[in-house]
């Protein structure tokens, strides 16, 4: 393994990406000014060597394996000595003793995580993403809103978050078809990974507040119940006759203790799979939840938040009720998600579910956990390298992976003052 | 113990040795159960536990003695006193009470415009026992309150203790810390709002000073007026009348009288006029001296050069709080050594337009690599549901470059040495106030919770829940 620390220390230099090394092989083929006089096999000798130097430099930025001093297991614990062995853009293996051939990218005391899942998040969003004619909107789709172009995926992909789920917001009842997204690609831009996400569904006062009906929260749940019923009778769109059969899931947002008995409710007459995304009572509908839901998402927590805030995931934790935190992108700091997982951690969730709370269990809810959220064989390349816990906020982010490709590497005046 | 005294006495005197011997066993029994309040005034020994000091020394597997409100001794080789509560803490880390140097917990205050003396202690919250649990519960133990406003003058900053609603001890620390301004535009207000309130601050200094001047001569003249009438009395010459009183003007302006009233005898001796007396003068002239520190909310960059400028104009012992710009102006800030006191949250992804704009996550990094010295409050609180969770602030901040040596010292000892009570707060020592917390873990590494809080020696706080297991040691 010596022989991956000799490659570590290239780490201290930026390296050259895909896009530069292709630009000047580019140039060389286009621009024979500097080479006119040549012959032919000088001619080819210069292309080999271009072809040659661009293979290297795109085998710098994907290796065949990622090694440091621990890694952030399925189950959310930090486990010593890893070695993430990649096969084009998926994890081959994983583990302390795995031999690796060809490069790697080595970290010494550094620790693997998973991509980081904001469930919550609105980035790149081109225009409004709320239809305020109707408040049933089973026909809108989030991805048709996905500005690529944004600059915001890469400030979130520094921060460590490979996937957001670009959700309709709580101004409807039924708000659309969530879109599950990648901040970036191997080419550095965002794209989308599952256009066909949950469907979004929302009781919040917002849903109240356009001239246009529900004006009131009865009438509200009776259009909730309409459109159910209507999709049970094989008619109505074809979305909700999904989610009826229970083959698509809601992502309901239920602010309140009420809201989420009517929640539960709904989701027993018609059979709904849901995760709701509340915080507020945890203490009081924790139980109710219990086996009732596929998973609960707690709201962006903020450094100011109170006790009661930061007691929401503990207790649905206990409750074994699988419990994810949002981020909140772009609105909130683009640390939200560890801020969140971190504040979490203090009052009452575990070490291991507050690291699963913000990368597996999202994934899992937004129905991409196969392919997200979780360091094992089969899954996606997506890892980000942070200088330690996660969970710490004094961690940095040092390097991040998008399907095997390293597509961002702290400076040096990053990484100042962090303990090699 | 005096109430049993007398039982004691009684039964001994009935029953002779079996009676005493029962006696004893009731009093055994009784202090078994001693009432929790009399439990509170036993001292405490927390014991094998890693002691933070809050100047940098720890001490590991120490213990640390508290007593009479007092921390009275800590160290490896210390003994708890006789009859005291241990609390065995091996694997767990003591530190001082955290300080909030900026914070608007349990504040009832209605920002109001130009009231250089409203006092930010009488609108503390002695009773709002919920806020007060929050912030046990994040460690911190004693807090600045600031004076708000939009803009202007707008009172006296108080530093407050976080003890127990209806405890004894003093709440307040200090009842006049600071004097607080702001600078910056108001919501409503065109941006010639700032210069008319940069204008009207230095007017008000400049007035401050000419009222000290304006006493000064009075003050000359009295002496000069009292000389005159013990000459005249000495020399007999003092008419039968009293002497007149002048108007309450200034001294130049009496002079100015005498010579315009061409028929008053030139002799008649006037009685200087006093001042009228100016408590906002006053108060600005004591932070003129370096009395109180000027204490600005100022955001943008422009803003916090205003401040310096003003401050460097008077000689004021300026602070800047808030400082969302200030990297920016770290320089400017560093050569004059102004002390910022960061409240901003970390800025969200997206711009945002208001003051606080310019907001950076390494802004604390930044200003600490130019020199200035950097403290960190808690900020405006949204009610209901907040707690100041200044531990992981500063986390955050050595995340985003902010080095870890300095970081804990910036809310504890450093903290309590810029908020002048340096001699009863921020540090484990004995002398100092018993205020103390202890944490299941490093206070700054992941999942770690306050789990008991004593202030003043009285414990507070109890985290409810069994703290959970630590995976990993710090």
């Amino acid at each position: 393994m010596r022989r991956h620390h000799a490659l570590g220390a290239a780490m201290d230099r930026s390296p050259p990406t895909k896009a530069r090394a292709g630009w000047w092989f580019l140039a060389l083929l286009s621009d024979p000014a500097p080479v006119p006089a040549l012959r032919t096999k000088g001619m080819l000798f210069i292309f080999t060597v271009a072809v040659v130097a661009s293979c290297i430099c795109l085998a710098d930025d994907q290796p065949s394996a990622v090694i440091a001093g621990s890694y952030v297991s399925a189950e959310g614990e930090i486990v010593s000595k890893a070695v993430v062995a990649l096969a084009g853009e998926t994890i081959a293996r994983v583990g302390g003793e795995v031999s690796v051939a060809g490069r790697a990218h080595v970290y010494p005391d550094a620790v693997i995580s998973p991509g980081l899942v904001d469930c919550l998040a609105t980035l790149g969003v081109s225009g409004d993403l709320c239809e305020r004619a109707d408040a049933v909107q089973p026909g809108v789709r989030a991805r048709d809103v996905l500005n690529r172009f944004s600059r915001q995926f890469r400030a979130a992909l520094e921060a460590g978050v490979t996937t957001f789920a670009l959700a309709p917001d709580d101004q409807n009842l039924v708000g659309g078809r969530m879109a599950v997204c990648q901040t970036s690609g191997p080419d550095g831009r965002a794209y989308v990974l599952e256009s066909d996400g949950p469907l979004k569904l929302s009781l919040a006062p917002d849903v109240l507040k356009f001239d246009r009906a529900p004006t009131a929260r009865s009438a509200a749940l009776g259009m909730l119940r309409e459109a159910f019923d209507g999709a049970q009778q094989s008619s109505g769109p074809a979305l909700l006759r999904e989610l009826v059969a229970g083959r698509v899931t809601g992502f309901f947002s239920v602010p309140n203790a009420a809201d989420v008995s009517s929640a539960l409710e709904l989701a027993e007459v018609f059979g709904l799979r849901l995760v709701l995304q509340h915080t507020r009572d945890a203490e009081r509908v924790a139980g109710l939840m219990a086996g009732r839901v596929a998973g609960v998402v707690v709201h962006p927590l903020s450094l100011s938040d109170g006790p009661r805030s930061l007691a929401a995931a503990g207790r649905f934790e206990q409750r074994g009720v699988p419990v994810a935190i949002g981020g909140g992108l772009p609105r909130e700091p683009a640390d939200s998600l560890r801020i969140g997982a971190a504040m979490a951690a203090r009052a009452g969730l575990s070490l291991p579910a507050a690291r699963r709370a913000i990368t597996a269990v999202p994934a899992e809810l937004l129905g991409v956990g196969d392919r997200v959220g979780v360091i094992r064989p089969g899954a996606r390349a997506d890892l980000v390298v942070f200088s330690g816990d996660p969970l710490d906020l004094r961690s940095r982010v040092i390097a991040v992976y998008v399907a095997g490709y390293r597509v961002y590497l702290a400076s040096p005046a990053q990484m100042k003052g962090v303990e090699p | 113990m005096t109430a049993d005294s007398p039982l004691l006495s009684w039964q001994a005197a009935r029953g002779g040795g079996f009676f005493v011997l029962r006696g004893l066993i009731l009093l055994a029994g009784w202090v078994g159960v001693i009432p929790p309040a009399a439990a509170q005034m036993r001292p405490v020994a927390i014991q094998d536990a890693t002691l933070i000091t809050g100047t940098g020394d720890v001490v590991t597997r120490g213990t640390l003695v508290l007593q009479d409100g007092k921390i009275t001794a800590l160290g490896t080789d210390v003994k708890p006193p006789f009859l005291s509560r241990r609390i065995p803490a091996a694997g767990k880390y003591v530190t001082p009470g955290l300080i909030d140097v900026w914070s608007t917990l349990a504040l009832r205050w209605e920002p109001a415009l130009g009231q250089p003396l409203a006092q930010a202690a009488d609108a503390f919250d002695r009773y709002a026992e919920y806020e007060l649990r929050a912030a046990w519960s994040a460690g911190i133990t004693a807090a600045y309150l600031p004076a708000r406003a939009a803009s202007g003058f707008s009172g006296l900053g108080a530093v407050v203790r976080l003890v127990p609603p209806g405890a004894s001890d003093g709440v307040v620390a200090k009842p006049e810390a600071a004097l607080c301004a702001a600078l910056g535009v108001v919501e409503g207000e065109g941006p010639l709002a700032r210069v008319k309130i940069m204008e009207e601050m230095q007017r008000r200094f400049q007035a401050a000073k000419d009222y000290r001047e304006a006493c000064n001569d009075y003050e000359d003249a009295l002496k000069e007026y009292e000389l005159k009438l013990a000459e005249r009395a000495k020399a007999g010459t003092v008419s039968a009348s009293k002497p007149a009183v002048g108007k309450p003007t200034g001294n130049k302006a009496a002079e100015s009288k005498k010579s315009d009233d061409g028929e008053e005898k030139k002799d008649e001796l006037k009685k200087p006029a006093q001042p009228e007396n100016d408590r906002v003068a006053k108060a600005l002239l004591r932070v003129i001296d370096g009395d109180l520190r000027f204490r600005v909310t100022a955001q943008s960059p422009a803003d916090i050069l205003n401040a310096v400028e003003l401050a460097d104009q008077f000689n004021l012992a300026l602070v800047i709080e808030g400082g969302a710009g200030a990297a920016l102006v770290a320089d400017e800030l560093a050569r004059h050594q102004v002390p910022v006191v960061l409240t901003a949250a970390p800025p969200p992804m997206a711009f945002t337009g208001g003051v606080e704009r310019e907001a950076r996550a390494d802004t604390p990094a930044a200003l600490q690599e130019a020199g200035v010295p950097v403290y960190f409050g808690s900020g405006v609180l949204p009610t209901p549901d907040a707690a100041p969770n200044l531990a992981l602030r500063v986390a955050s901040a050595i995340g985003h470059g902010f080095r870890a040596d300095d970081a804990l010292a910036a809310i504890t000892s450093r903290a309590a040495r810029f908020l002048g009570l340096e001699k009863e707060l921020g540090r484990l020592e004995p002398g100092l106030r018993a205020d103390v917390v202890v944490w299941s873990a490093h206070p700054l590494s992941p999942g770690a919770r306050v789990e008991i809080v004593f202030v003043g020696g009285r414990e507070v706080y109890r985290a409810d829940r069994a703290p959970p297991e630590q995976e990993q040691a710090e």
